[in-house]
Order: structure tokens, then C-alpha cells, then sequence
């Protein structure tokens, strides 16, 4: 009886735990504090929280190989390129590209906020000695753009793609703080005051030929980006159209929420002490938030180039709205103006740029991959 | 001589400030509207005396729709 | 360093390369859309 006992003993998991594995509790509880008590981005931080902690459990075996749940969550749904397509399948059936067709200039502001990522790219490969997969993925995070980064990092680098993911959706949490200084530095008060001429109405039919006129143009560009650029651009679709609302509501509702579940987890889940707790996380933690300024600095800079070019001003600090943080960049942007001139109604001119931005973070995200695999 | 105060971006109307027959002056904050998440002040265009208020809470503004007209003298 | 450097402009490039493209569509879409409409409207 004894030995069944003892046999029995050995079978739980306080005998194996290692400090690591608690360590890794307590990030898992931080992410998870963040999200409830501060509401960073808690839609992603609460289950990636949680699959930190659970994939740190001794013997669960949730992320073994062929037999674990959480593994096969991120097999056959991060792995096989599901997960995150879908997701941005439910984003485009979010999105309004009404601001940008108003005002098709925006959509270099949208590319202006990439330089950044590559310049975080380039720093991380040469300053850092990362290698030039690990240097995409962790510049991609200054694309602000949560299956984007996943995407890439499934495909680029596997073992940092926990860490860039919490970078990420920290970072979007944080954009509130990161971006002002950024735009207070790079702008003048008169250059912020400046009111943005009024939008032209869109219609329907051009707001319904986009997604198909977008998809072709960056697909042909960039075929790398197909899985989620065509699933974006077939969401906007949906919405647009006015003939599938059924499809549409599902898409923006229950599709996305239940996608969002299984994205989290599994990329919580492979954050396990051995990926995370090396010197290099740090780094990419510090590097991430370069991205993120340098993407906000160099969009205000194509804004004021642009300027430079143009007769009618456009507000520098959409710019920094080309940082594809939806809707928090475009948020933060209208604020500022607001500072500057109460009377400056922002928000919807930052639309657009933010809307682009997402479109040039799934761009570089595929010449990436395409120079990259 | 009447002023127009018009929605500067489209929205919901989450508050409102006045009452027809208000005495107000220019810049008072005189409503509400929620986009995005976010709040955002309108403001009165001149000083003057509330003559009409077209929206409530809960409606949906856009762009340029007449939300209240001001009297001056 | 050359690599790096080489995905660096090329990257810059395609993206910008892209939204010019898109740029470029989404005006062509904007002209062809008003000429339809007033098309119609003639009609």
C-alpha cells in the first residue's frame, strides 16, 4: 500500500517543479493583473497570462508535442497559418476605410510609420547581433499589430513569438504614453493646430470596390501576404457590401471573439522558462518600444515631408497615427489636437493613416518573409 | 441673426449642456459626442441665446448635421 | 551588414512601392466611380 502511495506521490507535479516554472507564474500573474485591473488590451494579455502559466506546470503536458492540448492549438492554429488569417478576417469586417478613401494621401503616413519597424530591424540585427529573422520579428512589433507579429513570429522565429506578442500588446496598451512625447518632440504648437480641410464624402460603391481593388495591388505586390491580407480585405468585403450581414456581424462578433480565445492561449502557452528567461528578452522588450517610438517619429516625419511637397497642410501628427494601433493611435492623435486647439477635431482624418497603417504592417510583414524564409 | 452649431465629426451624443432659451457664450462647452471610445466636447460657436436643440441622448450625429442653432442679438 | 541593409531599402521601397500602388487604385477607382455616377444620372 505504501508504494501505491508513494507511486502515487511521484506522480504530481509539486516534485518537479523548478524555479523557472514559478517565475514564469508570476509574469503569467502580472499580464493577468495588467489586464483586469488596468485593462491593458485584456482581450490578449488575460489568456496569454494564462497560458503562461499553465504551459509551466510540470507534467500537464499541455504544450507536448502531438499530445498537448495548448499544443495543438498552436499547431494546427498558429502553425498552420489559421489563427491569426482569421482574425484579421474579423478586423476588416471592423473597419471603416471610409477616412482614407476621403483622403487617399494618408496612405503614406500608413507607410512613413513602417520605416520605423525597419529601422528597429536594422538596429536589432547589427547593434544586437539578433539574426535577421529574429531582427524582423522583433521590428515588426513597432507595426503595433498584434497576428501580425504573431504571423511573422510563427514563421520567423517560433521561439521568440511569445515574447514579442506580450511586447506587442503591451506596447498598444501603453501607446497612450508612449506616443506623446514623441509627438511633442517631432511638432510645433502651430504646427498642431493646423485644422484639416474637410472630408469628402465616400460612397458606397468605392468603399465596396476597395477591398477588391486592395486585395489585387498588394497580393500581386506582395504574394507573402496573402493569408491575411486577403482576409482582411474579403472582411471588408463583407461589411461593405451591405449583402452578407449575417456574415459580416459574425465575422466582427463571434468569429473574432471566438478566434481571439484560441489566440491566446497557445501563444501564452509556449512561453515556458527556457524561451523566456535568457538575456535576449530583455532586448526585445527594449527594442520593441524602439519600434514603437521609431514608427510614431518617422510617420510624423513623412507627414511633415509631405507638407513640404504639398500646398495643403496636413496636421503632422497623423502621422503618428500611421502606427497601426486601432483606434488608440488615432485616439492619441485627436487628443493632442485637441491640446493644441480645442476646435481641432482630429479623430476621423487619423482614421485613415491608422487604417493604412495596418495595410503597410501586413506589407512589410510580407517582404519579410518573402526575403526572409 | 442665427448660428448654426454643427457636429465636427460624427458620433453619438452621450450629454447635453443647455436647454433652449439658455443664455450662452462662445466656446461654453455645449454637448457631448462619444467616437471611438472617446469624448469629445463641442463647443459654442458664438455667444447668443439658445434657440433650438435638435438632437437628444442617444442620437447619432454625422458630420456637419445641425445640432443646435444659437440666436444673437 | 549588406543583407540587412539590402532588406532595409528594399523593404522601405516595397512598402512605399505598395501604398503608391494602392494610392494609385484607389484615385483610379475614385474617377471611374464618378464618371459612372454621372453616366447614370445623365441617363
Amino acid at each position: 500500500m505504501i508504494e501505491e502511495f508513494s507511486s502515487l506521490i511521484y506522480t504530481t507535479g509539486f516534485l518537479y517543479l523548478t524555479p523557472g516554472m514559478i517565475f514564469m507564474w508570476l509574469i503569467g500573474f502580472i499580464l493577468i493583473y495588467l489586464a483586469i485591473a488596468k485593462a491593458y488590451e485584456p482581450l490578449l494579455l488575460l489568456p496569454i497570462g494564462f497560458g503562461i502559466i499553465v504551459a509551466n506546470l510540470p507534467l500537464a503536458g499541455l504544450m507536448a508535442p502531438d499530445t498537448g492540448l495548448l499544443w495543438k492549438f498552436y499547431e494546427y492554429g498558429i502553425h498552420w497559418e489559421i489563427i491569426p488569417p482569421l482574425i484579421f478576417l474579423g478586423l476588416g469586417a471592423l473597419t471603416d476605410f471610409g477616412p482614407l478613401l476621403a483622403r487617399p494621401s494618408l496612405i503614406f503616413l500608413g507607410a512613413g510609420a513602417q520605416i520605423g519597424v525597419y529601422i528597429a530591424f536594422f538596429s536589432a540585427h547589427l547593434l544586437l547581433g539578433f539574426s535577421l529573422q529574429e531582427a524582423a520579428t522583433i521590428g515588426i512589433i513597432g507595426g503595433a499589430d498584434g497576428p501580425t507579429t504573431i504571423f511573422l513570429a510563427s514563421k520567423l522565429a517560433p521561439h521568440m513569438l511569445g515574447t514579442c506578442a506580450v511586447a506587442a500588446y503591451s506596447y498598444m496598451a501603453l501607446v497612450p504614453i508612449i506616443m506623446p512625447p514623441v509627438m511633442k518632440i517631432l511638432t510645433t504648437e502651430k504646427e498642431r493646430k493646423i485644422l484639416m480641410p474637410k472630408a469628402r464624402k465616400v460612397g458606397r460603391l468605392e468603399k465596396t470596390l476597395f477591398p477588391l481593388v486592395g486585395v489585387l495591388v498588394i497580393v500581386l505586390l506582395v504574394p507573402a501576404s496573402a493569408p491575411l491580407m486577403s482576409m482582411f480585405m474579403v472582411g471588408n468585403l463583407f461589411r461593405e457590401c451591405k449583402v452578407v450581414e449575417r456574415l459580416n456581424l459574425a465575422a466582427q462578433n463571434e468569429l473574432l471573439n471566438i478566434v481571439t480565445i484560441f489566440l491566446g492561449l497557445p501563444v501564452g502557452a509556449t512561453m515556458n522558462a527556457q524561451n523566456f528567461l535568457r538575456k535576449d528578452v530583455i532586448f526585445i522588450f527594449v527594442l520593441g518600444l524602439f519600434a514603437f517610438i521609431a514608427s510614431t517619429g518617422t510617420g510624423i516625419i513623412v507627414a511633415k515631408g509631405m507638407n513640404l511637397l504639398s500646398k495643403t497642410k496636413i496636421n503632422p501628427l497623423l502621422g503618428a497615427a500611421g502606427v497601426s494601433a486601432v483606434p488608440m493611435a488615432a485616439r492619441v492623435v485627436h487628443k493632442m489636437g485637441q491640446k493644441a486647439d480645442k476646435k481641432n477635431y482630429l479623430l476621423m482624418y487619423a482614421m485613415g493613416p491608422n487604417v493604412a497603417g495596418v495595410i503597410g504592417t501586413v506589407t512589410a510583414a510580407g517582404i519579410f518573409l518573402t526575403m526572409l524564409k | 441673426m442665427q448660428q448654426q452649431m454643427v457636429a465636427p465629426m460624427l458620433g453619438k451624443v452621450i450629454q447635453v449642456n443647455f436647454s433652449v432659451g439658455d443664455r450662452v457664450e462662445e466656446d461654453d462647452e455645449a454637448m457631448v459626442i462619444e467616437a471611438m471610445k472617446m469624448e469629445t466636447p463641442i463647443f459654442v460657436p458664438c455667444d447668443g441665446v439658445v434657440g433650438q436643440i435638435n438632437v437628444k441622448i442617444g442620437d447619432n450625429v454625422e458630420e456637419d448635421d445641425v445640432l443646435a442653432v444659437i440666436e444673437t442679438e | 551588414m549588406g543583407k540587412a541593409l539590402g532588406i532595409f531599402v528594399a523593404g522601405t521601397a516595397g512598402v512605399f512601392i505598395g501604398m503608391m500602388l494602392l494610392y494609385g487604385a484607389i484615385q483610379l477607382t475614385a474617377v471611374v466611380v464618378t464618371r459612372w455616377f454621372d453616366k447614370k444620372v445623365e441617363k
